[in-house]
């Protein structure tokens, strides 16, 4: 009885294919560490590379959102609009003189509003997640042109509120810690505890979670709520860095976001995916634009490549399953 | 004897959906530490009877004891947290979580009542498993186990981890083979012991008598019958679930002729099939067996172009079969019922007659295969409704709304509108009534008399032996032996089909991982 | 016995076609409370607006409805429109003819439809993630080329603008093409075997696969259709001015708004994103009612932020009541 019960012997050939398949970001990062440094000798400087990290913090930021989203089954495409929001509602506080952290608990609640309706929407309303969040899109952006009427807002800005994103803590830009900050809770948030397997559990099968005694509705739209207020952090400190209420900050994020996590290894289908992961995602997507502006590229151009980035990864996943298969 | 507690009671339960009642005034008991098997054909009111006490659905009225307690559960959770644990059909599993953290999912033990405690988690787990004497591994994720193994963890986590007093399994060995059904067996005489009731819910009458301490037979949502295993007859049973008494159960057969019309030989494909060559005579059935990974199941998939074959030749009537996708298949004469007919099969959300031409609409019912004729197909389809009995609520009823029988036989029928040479079965009466099944029996034994070949894959034995001339048994890829005749006979297949061997085994398991998709 | 029969057939009808009745009274409603609210509603002026406007809308939403009827997405349709725009104008100042122009445009449609169709069907890439990235990858080409400026190159043949803007027999020629477009389409949906292996494939792919269809074929020119009519729609709305206007942030991103419209026109007209589901009849119904909707906000001087917002709104009502009504 025992033996037919056994499953014990795993081909050892399969588990190589699949560490394989785990360390193929960190070969990728490598690799594109190499075609940088030979295509500019900026690149491997020391001011280069912290730019790289600090750059990242941003649409990192995003992008665990968004990991948040698509591990419990779902996808954000509002984050672009909600970090716009975020950005725009901090400026607007901050220069009508409210103290530098109301302004910002302001900007991210109000991102967190946002996140809360894409939640409800999608688990209360039924409705697909690409829709929901397509239409608080295109909601959220009205909304700012509303508080703005779509001018940049460039005055009355304060330095304290500008050394956030501006500052250094021992030589290293503030950025950088906050990637950091967001990559070590994600890690902690996700792996060790309850509500983090939860998310997994959720993602992979919600009729089964929901059997299990996991709150599907509140974890769905918890992820949702995170994401629009990481969202909205993200846009707060893009607003600290340049010094600027953009109403047009954060466009075109949804699918920055979405190349990270995909090529990070998230499975967009739920359920499947890690932090470090999405922290090596995060790396290649950034040293490649960072490759690319040193190269001289214009920003709409780098979008290009992002998307045959996000195809080029696509591909080689699926060609992983149908070789593993 | 001491005073046999009971351990649930059900009490004059009532169900209607809409003006159709389900479940009429139903009593019923559950000794403590029995066996309780529930019978009864597709709609007799089962499934919707374990809903209702595992909390899935509500009662319109009556009152269900556990442990003589009044009690009234709203989830299949709340249900399971009260005692009642339920095993649906399909697994309920976490695929990408490891085995223990299905194990503990929603009840994960945690430091500083923050972080998870994985190290207890995981050494908690493991001795569960250890301690029922199964061999897997609490690290391994679900995905990568054999679907028995998957079943038991599913077992143990319902028994197990919420202190379940009574057990329900709605057809747990549906995807099990032979050796794995005899682990679960093993696991049940266990839980026995240990005093945890069982409702087991199956329409494998042998298994039922194997393993049930006392019968249940419902009929149109009324208790026909309680009776202890010992004191009824399998053709009892059938009786009192049909309600009429059945002449012959599989149809009479008359001999095949000796002409060979699908002459299979040394068929492979990679890492499944291994030189298999067979020949199915005109007016011939032959059945094809084996454990799950034996390859059983792969045979008619790969003649039909869903596998890629790699190697041997096919012929019908002597011409050679080119095997590319299904649409060359059926050009060139195959028909193909799928074991899976949810999944495989039906157009659920369409009409009965879009599902009954969609396989001949360009070659039949079109103009130069472009433009449908509509009444054409109108007038086909209906004839095969009504030819097969197909019960319909209306003219756009879709077929996703009819009962599983009913399905079966649109299934069936799809390929009864043309001409072809070879009829390849997967299944055809899985979860049917019996009802159904006699029909479809009839309907395949009158397709044979008229000379069409038919090739039977299925899982039940009793099927196969009643149905075809011969059987063919699969082991590892490969052809183990041909059964017929007076040697066609249960204990032959399993002994062909049975696989000694540890190391193949392990193999085996591994090869049957579910799918990932990106 | 026959009369209650018939009873029952009739009312099955009408229920199997409930969302087209629905948009019928609704679009029938709007047509008599219209001129209440605003008299210019009526006027020749606006009505050959609203059947510009409704035209591009509906011919993409055909498309569209194609795509989501198989279960797939095409979220590429609105950068296929501004590419495709771009390109045409680009072409037409060359010195090229307009129907040249035309045919091109619709060709180069086909290729976008094409790598959208390789990289769904053969390459096995989710379509909202593949048609996503092709976007971005067509709207970063528009981009960089116009760097956000129009581009108006003199000298290019009159044709061009006599389409976008005129009429045949007093009926402007968007409005016209878009009846054909959805004439057509309906006729290959309801009645040709292509459009029931369509059907047959949305509801269930690898059935379909086992009743001997070519799903991957099927796949492949379904997203050459939506590609084929996005190409048509930006032909058609850059003819207006005869000059190409990229959509940028400040405008709006009008190419994910396209892609939104389009969604909820075909599920306000009974159709589902699960696939399987939906008419052309009901697409362009629901394409319709959005573009008087549409009409309505301007008419009644709402700007054009207020509009996205509402219309953002109204998606959310559509959607959330149609999964309400399925549910039970």
């Amino acid at each position: 009885m025992h033996t037919i019960l056994s499953n014990k012997k795993p081909g050892s050939r399969v588990t190589n294919k699949f560490a394989f398949a785990e360390y193929m970001p960190l070969f990728v990062v490598l690799f594109l560490f190499i075609v940088g440094s030979l295509s500019s000798d900026r690149f491997i400087q020391v001011n280069n590379i912290l730019n790289i990290f600090q750059y990242a913090a941003e649409p990192a930021i995003i992008a665990i959102g968004m990991m948040f989203v698509v591990l419990g089954r779902g996808i954000d495409l509002s984050v672009g609009s909600v970090m716009g929001i975020g950005n725009v509602t901090a400026a607007l506080l901050v220069a009508a003189g409210y103290p530098v952290w109301l302004s910002i608990v302001g900007a991210i609640l109000f991102g967190a509003m946002i996140g809360l309706i894409n939640g409800i929407l999608v688990t209360r309303g039924k409705m697909e997640p690409i829709i929901a969040t397509l239409a608080t899109m295109i909601g959220a952006r009205s909304v700012i042109y509303f508080m703005t009427n779509g001018a940049p807002l460039f005055e009355g800005i304060p330095e304290e509120f500008k050394v956030i994103a501006q500052g250094y803590i021992f030589g290293v830009p503030n950025g950088v810690l906050f990637l950091v900050i967001a990559f070590a809770g994600a890690f902690i948030i996700l792996g060790h505890t309850r509500y983090g397997r939860h998310i997994y559990a959720v993602g992979g099968s919600e009729e089964t979670a929901g059997l299990f005694g996991i709150k599907v509705t509140w974890i769905k739209t918890s992820t949702y709520v995170i994401s629009g207020m990481l969202a909205a952090t993200a846009g707060v400190i893009g607003a600290s860095r340049l010094g600027i209420g953009d109403p047009n900050a954060g466009v075109g994020y949804e699918l920055i976001a979405i190349t990270m996590i995909v090529v990070g290894g998230v499975r967009l289908a739920g359920g499947v995916g890690t932090v470090f992961g999405v922290f090596s995602g995060v790396l290649i997507v950034s040293i490649l634009t960072n490759i690319l502006q040193l190269d001289n590229v214009s920003t709409h151009a780098q979008h290009i490549f992002l998307g045959v980035a996000l195809i080029g990864m696509m591909l080689f996943l699926s060609w992983k399953d149908v070789t593993e298969a | 004897m001491t005073v046999d507690a009971n351990a649930l009671e059900i009490r004059g339960i009532s169900k209607s959906f809409g003006a159709n009642k389900v479940l009429v005034d139903l009593n019923l008991t559950l000794k403590k530490g029995e066996v309780h098997a529930l019978m009864g054909e597709n709609g007799a009111g089962k499934s919707t009877l374990i809903k209702i006490i595992s909390g899935v659905h509500h009662a319109d009225s009556g009152a269900i004891f556990l442990d003589g307690k009044s009690v009234k559960f709203h989830s299949p959770f709340e249900a399971q947290v009260g005692g009642v644990a339920t095993l649906f059909q399909e697994i309920q599993e976490i695929p990408d979580l490891t085995v223990a953290e299905n194990l503990y999912a929603g009840i994960e033990p945690t430091k500083y009542g923050v972080f998870i405690d994985w190290k207890s988690l995981h050494n908690n787990a493991q001795l569960q498993i250890d301690e029922l004497g199964l061999n897997i591994d609490a690290s391994q994720k679900m995905r990568k186990l054999t679907p028995s193994s998957r079943k038991m963890v599913e077992i143990i986590r319902a028994v197990h981890k919420r202190a379940a007093s009574v057990v329900i399994m709605d057809e747990p060995t549906a995807n099990l083979n032979q050796g794995e059904i005899d682990a679960l067996f093993t696991l049940i005489d266990e839980l026995k012991r240990k005093g945890i009731s069982i409702i087991y819910v199956s329409h494998r009458i042998r298994e039922i008598f194997q393993i049930a301490d006392r019968i249940s037979v419902l009929r149109d949502g009324c208790l026909v019958k309680t009776e202890s295993v010992g004191r009824i007859k399998e053709d009892e049973i059938v009786r009192l679930m049909v309600g009429r008494d059945l002449p012959e159960f599989y149809p009479r057969r008359e001999p095949p002729t000796e002409t060979v019309s699908l002459d299979v030989r040394g068929l492979a494909v990679d890492g499944e099939l291994d030189d298999v060559t067979f020949d199915v005579k005109s007016r011939e059935i032959v059945g094809i067996a084996g454990l799950e990974g034996s390859g059983a199941s792969s045979v008619i998939k790969a003649l039909f172009g869903l596998k890629q074959v790699a190697l041997g030749s096919v012929e019908i009537d002597g011409k050679r079969l080119v095997i590319t996708s299904p649409k060359h298949s059926i050009a060139q004469g195959l028909a193909y019922v799928p074991e899976d007919r949810k999944a495989d099969g039906l157009f659920l959300n369409k009409t009965v007659s879009f599902n009954l031409t969609a396989s001949v609409l360009k070659s039949h019912f079109s103009w130069h295969g472009l433009i449908v004729r509509k009444r054409l197909a109108q007038v086909a389809s209906e004839n095969v409704i009504k030819r097969l009995g197909i019960k319909l609520s209306g003219p756009f009823a879709k077929i996703g709304s009819l009962s599983g029988g009913n399905q079966q036989k649109s299934l069936f029928g799809r390929w009864l509108i043309g001409s072809y040479k070879v009829l390849l079965l997967e299944e055809p009466t899985r979860g049917v009534d019996i009802g159904a099944k006699l029909e479809i029996y009839e309907e395949i034994s009158s397709l044979a008399k008229s000379g069409l070949p038919v090739l039977l894959y299925s899982s039940e034995l009793l099927e196969l032996i009643g149905m075809c001339d011969r059987v063919i048994v699969m082991k590892n890829g490969r052809v183990s032996g041909i059964l017929s005749g007076e040697e066609l006979t249960e204990e032959n297949i399993l002994d062909k089909a049975l696989i000694r061997d540890n190391r193949a085994i392990g193999h085996q398991a591994m090869t049957q991982p579910i799918p990932s998709s990106v | 016995m026959q009369k209650s029969n018939a009873q029952t057939t009739i009312y099955s009808w009408l229920n199997e076609y409930r969302s087209e009745f629905t948009l019928v009274i609704l679009i029938a409603l709007t047509f008599t409370i219209g001129p209440l609210l605003t008299e210019y509603f009526f006027t020749l002026d606006n009505l050959f607006n609203l059947s510009r406007q409704s035209s591009y809308l509906a011919i993409v939403t055909t498309g569209m409805a194609l795509v989501l009827i198989i279960g797939g997405i095409d979220l590429s349709v609105g950068a296929i429109m501004q590419l495709v725009g771009l390109c045409t104008v680009l072409i037409l100042g060359s010195g090229v003819s307009a129907g040249v122009a035309l045919v091109l445009a619709l060709l180069l449609g086909a290729g976008l439809g094409v790598v959208n169709g390789l990289l769904t069907v053969y390459a096995r890439m989710q379509p909202f993630i593949a048609t996503l990235a092709t976007g971005g990858i067509m709207t970063g080409v528009v981009m960089t080329y116009t760097q956000g400026n129009a581009v108006a190159p003199k000298g290019i043949d009159p044709t061009f603008r006599a389409i976008g803007g005129g009429t045949v027999a007093g009926i402007p020629i968007p409005a016209l093409t878009m009846m054909l477009v959805v004439l057509v389409f309906w006729w290959v949906m309801s009645k040709t075997v292509y459009g029931k292996n369509i059907y047959a494939l949305g509801s269930n792919k690898l059935a379909a696969r086992n009743v001997g269809i070519n799903t991957k074929q099927i796949e492949c020119s379904v997203y050459i259709l939506s590609g084929i009519l996005a190409a048509l729609a930006g032909y058609l709305t850059f003819a207006r001015s005869g000059s190409f206007q990229p959509a940028t942030a400040a405008t709006g991103g009008t190419s994910v708004e396209m892609v939104i419209m389009a969604i909820a026109a075909i599920v306000l007209g009974g159709g589902s994103l699960a696939g399987g589901k939906g008419t052309i009849v009901g697409a362009f119904l629901g394409a319709l009612v959005s573009a008087i909707m549409l009409n309505f906000l301007v008419l009644l001087g709402m700007g054009i932020w207020f509009q996205r917002f509402i219309l953002a709104v109204i998606i959310v009502i559509v959607v959330v009541s149609a999964r309400k009504t399925e549910g039970t």
